[in-house]
């Protein structure tokens, strides 16, 4: 497949009170169009840094990054912002729904940015079903929803203008395990039909639903991991019974937990 | 203690730039207040402390000064309520004085400074030790209006020519030296004081009169005197009967007099408009901070909720951290109440020279203490009061809630102009929404707008409109008035001398026309004694018609709310010679002796006062000077003074009008400032409480652009209704505030608020509501999307 991603000498470094930080050392990476790219790390690793850096929302110190064609990593706020809204779509872990906003405004006012009214419409109520919110949900606001239609909704919102790379910062750290189970489904189902997913997490599970597993250490990617799209067997098909998608989700994670001890998790 | 003082100190370091706003609208109030408690106290008591010191006299008068003067002192000193009477010679003369903006036309008396005489002494400012040539002593008004300086020469313009002098000293008196009491005292020592100075001038008095203290007793006690002298042969009252065979050269002829009491009233009068305006700014501004900083204070303790639940989970009291709220706007209050009396001490000495060019008296304003505690207890009391309101809020929640950021919000909202439906582009629906989300805020804005809006459009109206022009002014302040006066000697004959000076060039009208001052009812009043009142140029009847037969008149509305009368009705009128009633046929409006006026035909007066005839003309020209210098020197046998009434008018009102811009600058700063104020705090408030929305709007792709158009449309719907409910409510309230504040000085004014300036004052505001907003709203530039979402 293609490279939606591509980077090249992608560093990014920190200064505080004269010190400086180099949290991203040297990266040259890429993610392939339609993967599921999970970015693990310990702590202060630079994960989050280096989603937000693929995505445009931070400006590498040195480097580039391109992303669907266009080099992004010199461009000002404001082409970077409409860079974000034709190409980005983002799910953070705080979920930052705006709770002045009902669900359906809170994806409306992404959707418009980009598209007519009557087709984000449309688009949100094709998500909205995808993900389960009822019209009656659709009409409320964020402190009457629970964690989990909270960030059902942020999915929604995150997918309303077909992003050609969707960015997720630890979807699922705020979430119980049935919400974590339910949103990582969704993923994996919306990843299923072609969408370019790029995680951040330091769970487990949730990265056993990726394709590629990246391990970062100190700012530089210390090993890589592919498992495979989830919803696929090893021949590429899809699993045919839910016993064989079970023992294939169990291989997989026996997989990742001896790669990631490799790396000295 | 400390721990108060440690979450003083951090509630101060959280919002430095709303402690820096709150100081400095708690500095202007507090400099507002002190200045209108220093000027309404100290001003004032400084005219009556120096005029107890100086001894000035219950009335003075300057009369002419012919061999039947003693007689006349004579009469007055029996005047039962008379108890002392001083009586010196001088030299009088019309003059006119050349300032730097023009020149001053007044009764100019030079009196001798080393006379004996208890009363009406005076103080020397300045005075220069060199010899010169013709010394004087001016009145120091002539040092700030006119810019003379010591040892500079001064020439005194009569109508008979010009006699040049030099400034040897300024001085100071109660009755001496400003253009607007009409009367120059000027100084020269005994040597000089026996000679004739000039062209133009004659010998004259200053007399002197005490009456136990009372104005009104005193000057009808020299109206009484010049009755029973003329009686007697020796005197003749301003306007009273000419004999029928020629008048002996001993009649005294009083040109000019006032009371204590009108003194004082006209030297505080302009004081009195500033200390009102000065107050009514320091209101509305203590009213825009009172609003903002509740509603800021209000949103501060809402975003900080966690650090207070934080606070409180530690061991801190609800008290205590409500009195580090308190504590903190009440010590920026403070702060910013003694610096602004401090800044207002000053400009102090500013605006005492600008008085004192109205008074002629020096007004050395020290420190007030008094002034100072009680124009900061009253900030710092109404500060805290607003901030214990605001805080009380905080009693309202749990630990628990707060620590969940929780100040209860309401689980059902109505979405308006929801985003699948709604018409529109995105950041007009987005900011429209936000600003019916945050009602109270809204709400904030257009009251504080509308207030600075209606504070332009009454201040310029007031300022262009009505005071903006001097002639127009001249009219509203003064009302009819002629632009020549012309007195006649005794011994002429006054038509013969109209028909004569109506032939003469420049010279478009002449009538007979009178101004006699009496006490009537124990207050000094004007008569205007004329038939032919509608040939004066301007008209300021303001109600009803003037007077056409002799049991009619008409009054000035400061003389009709005296009496109670209105149009219409029956007025008994007694000048000593018996009571007459007259029909009031209309209201005038006149600052003259602050409307104390009383217009009458020639019959009408001469039931008053048997036997009077006219002995002044009116002339109406439109070459004044020419004019005069015409009429002086074709007809000095004739004529005993000719003045230029409409140059002596402006001159007297020059001082009074050069604050006017002075306060339509205050009043634009003003709302300029609140304007500034209100938006740079509403959209700094604005950003600091949507950082995160911020933030998470640019992660999801809108630009700079994007969010500043949604600021505006948050912001400006409140502007622009504050500024039409503003305009509207000024303009519809304009008229009754100016009869509110012209009413006491005898004036009926009616002003129509010009619709240029209404829509200028609102398109001004509105710019520059969009200009601070666009300034303020740049701080957005400068956060990235990535750095406010992961803060």
């Amino acid at each position: 497949m293609p490279a939606i991603i591509t980077t090249e000498k992608l560093s990014k470094t920190f200064s505080n009170a004269g010190v400086q930080q180099h949290v991203l050392k040297n990266l040259d990476l890429t993610v392939e169009e339609g993967s599921f790219t999970v970015i693990m790390g310990p702590s202060g690793s630079g994960k989050s840094t280096l989603l937000y850096a693929l995505s445009g929302m931070d400006r590498p110190t040195l480097g580039t990054v391109t992303v669907a064609g266009e080099e992004i990593s010199s461009r000002s706020e404001d082409a970077l912002a409409r860079f974000r809204r034709a190409h980005c779509g983002f799910m953070f872990q705080q979920i930052y729904l705006l709770d002045a906003l009902s669900v359906m405004d809170n994806v409306m006012a992404v959707g418009l940015l980009t598209g007519r009214r009557a087709q984000v419409r449309a688009r949100a109520q094709e998500l909205f079903n995808l993900v389960g919110i009822t019209p009656a949900d659709q009409e409320k606001f964020p402190s009457m929803l629970s964690g989990g239609e909270a960030a059902r909704v942020a999915l929604v919102r995150g997918l309303i203008n077909s992003p050609s790379v969707f960015f997720a910062d630890e979807p699922t750290g705020q979430l119980n395990s049935e919400f974590s189970r339910v949103v990582l489904d969704l993923l994996q189902e919306v990843n299923a039909t072609g969408q370019t997913i790029v995680m951040v997490t330091h769970d487990l599970r949730s990265a056993g639903r990726g394709s590629r597993v990246l391990y970062l250490r100190d700012g530089t990617i210390r090993g890589e991991l592919d498992l495979g799209p989830a919803h696929l067997d090893a021949t590429g098909h899809t699993h045919d019974a839910p016993g064989r998608a079970d023992a294939a989700a169990a291989a997989r994670h026996t997989q990742l937990v001896a790669f990631l001890a490799d790396m000295g998790w | 203690m400390r721990a108060m003082s440690l979450l003083m100190r951090r509630d101060l370091r959280k919002r430095p730039g709303q402690m820096v706003a709150l100081l400095a609208l708690t500095l202007v109030a507090a400099g507002l207040l002190n200045l209108a408690a220093l000027l309404s106290t100290g001003y004032r008591s400084n005219i009556g402390d120096k005029a107890r010191h100086w001894r000035s006299p219950d009335a003075l008068a300057v009369t002419t000064n012919p061999p039947g003067a003693e007689a006349f002192l004579g009469r007055l000193r029996a005047e039962p309520a008379v108890t002392t009477v001083e009586g010196e010679p001088a030299w009088i003369a019309q003059g006119r004085i050349d300032v730097e903006s023009g020149s001053l036309t007044s009764t100019v008396v030079l009196f001798d400074m080393d006379a004996p005489g208890a009363l009406g002494r005076f103080s020397v400012v300045e005075e220069t030790a060199r010899p010169l040539e013709r010394p004087l002593w001016v009145p120091i008004a002539l040092a700030g209006a006119a810019r003379y300086r010591l040892g500079d020469p001064i020439a005194i313009h009569t109508s008979a020519g010009t006699a040049t002098f030099h400034v040897a000293g300024f001085i100071e008196s109660t009755y001496s030296g400003s253009p607007g009491m009409g009367l120059f005292l000027i100084g020269q020592r005994h040597t000089d004081a026996a000679a004739n100075p000039g062209p133009g001038f004659g010998s004259g008095l200053l007399v002197k009169v005490d009456a136990g203290g009372s104005s009104s007793a005193a000057t009808s006690a020299v109206e009484s005197a010049l009755v029973s002298a003329h009686s007697a042969g020796s005197a003749r009252p301003a306007g009273l009967a000419r004999p029928a065979s020629p008048e002996p050269a001993t009649a005294v002829r009083v040109v000019w007099m006032l009371g204590l009491d009108l003194f004082q009233k006209a030297a505080t009068t302009s004081t009195t408009l500033f200390v009102a305006i000065m107050i009514a700014l320091a209101l509305i501004i203590l009213v825009v901070t009172a609003i903002v900083m509740r509603y800021l204070l209000g949103a501060l303790i809402t975003t900080d909720m966690p650090s207070i639940g934080s606070l409180r989970a530690a061991g801190f009291t609800t008290g205590a951290v409500m009195a580090a709220v308190v504590g903190s706007s009440t010590l920026a209050t403070a702060v910013g109440a003694v610096a602004g009396v401090g800044v207002s001490y000053a400009v102090l000495p500013a605006i005492a020279a600008t008085f004192q060019e109205q008074s002629g008296i020096v007004w050395d304003p020290s420190f007030a203490p008094v002034p100072l505690v009680a124009v900061v207890a009253l900030l710092v009391g109404f500060m805290a009061l607003i901030s214990f309101v605001t805080a009380l809020r905080v009693r309202r929640v749990s630990t628990v809630a707060a620590l969940r950021e929780g100040l209860p919000t309401h689980s059902f909202r109505t979405t308006r102009f929801p985003l699948d439906r709604a018409r529109g582009p995105l950041p007009m629906l987005l900011g429209l929404k936000a600003s019916l989300r945050h009602l109270p805020q809204t709400l904030v804005v257009g009251v504080t707008i509308a207030t600075a809006t209606f504070a332009a459009v009454v201040g310029l109206n007031l300022t262009v409109a009505l005071l903006g022009d001097p002639d127009r002014s001249t009219r509203l302040l003064v009302g009819q008035v002629e632009d020549v006066s012309v007195v006649a000697k005794p011994t002429a004959d006054l038509d013969a001398l109209a028909h004569r000076i109506e032939t003469m060039p420049h010279v478009t009208a002449v009538f007979p026309a009178s101004n006699v001052v009496r006490t009537l009812q124990g207050t000094a009043t004007q008569f205007l004694v004329t038939d032919r009142p509608e040939l004066w140029q301007e008209k300021t009847l303001s109600t009803g018609r003037l007077p056409r037969h002799t049991n009619e008149v008409a009054l000035g509305v400061g003389a009709a709310d005296r009496f109670g009368a209105d149009v219409g009705d029956t007025l008994t009128l007694d000048l000593g010679a018996g009571s007459h009633g007259y029909v009031v046929t209309g209201l005038l409006s006149t600052g003259r002796t602050l409307g104390q006026v009383v217009l009458v035909t020639t019959g009408g007066f001469q039931q008053l006062v048997p036997g009077f005839t006219h002995e002044q003309l009116a002339v109406m020209a439109d070459d004044r000077p020419a004019v005069v210098a015409a009429i002086g020197a074709s007809f000095a046998d004739e004529v005993d003074r000719v003045v230029d009434v409409r140059g002596d008018v402006l001159s007297q009102l020059r001082g009074y009008l050069s604050a006017v811009p002075l306060v339509r600058a205050t009043v634009l700063g003003l709302t300029g400032a609140v304007t500034v104020l209100v938006v740079t705090l509403v959209v700094g408030g604005l950003i600091v409480r949507s950082r995160r929305t911020l933030g998470v709007s640019k992660a999801f792709g809108f630009t700079q652009r994007d969010l500043m158009r949604q600021v505006r449309w948050t912001l400006m719907p409140a502007v622009a209704g504050g500024v039409v409910l503003g305009a509207v409510v000024g303009a519809v309230t304009l008229q009754p505030l100016v009869r509110l504040l012209f009413r006491p000085l005898g004036l009926v004014a009616e002003v129509t608020p010009e619709a240029w300036l209404v829509v200028c004052v609102g398109v001004g505001v509105l710019v520059l509501a969009w200009l601070v907003t666009w300034v303020a709203g740049s701080r957005m530039r400068r956060i990235s999307a990535y750095s406010l979402v992961t803060e």
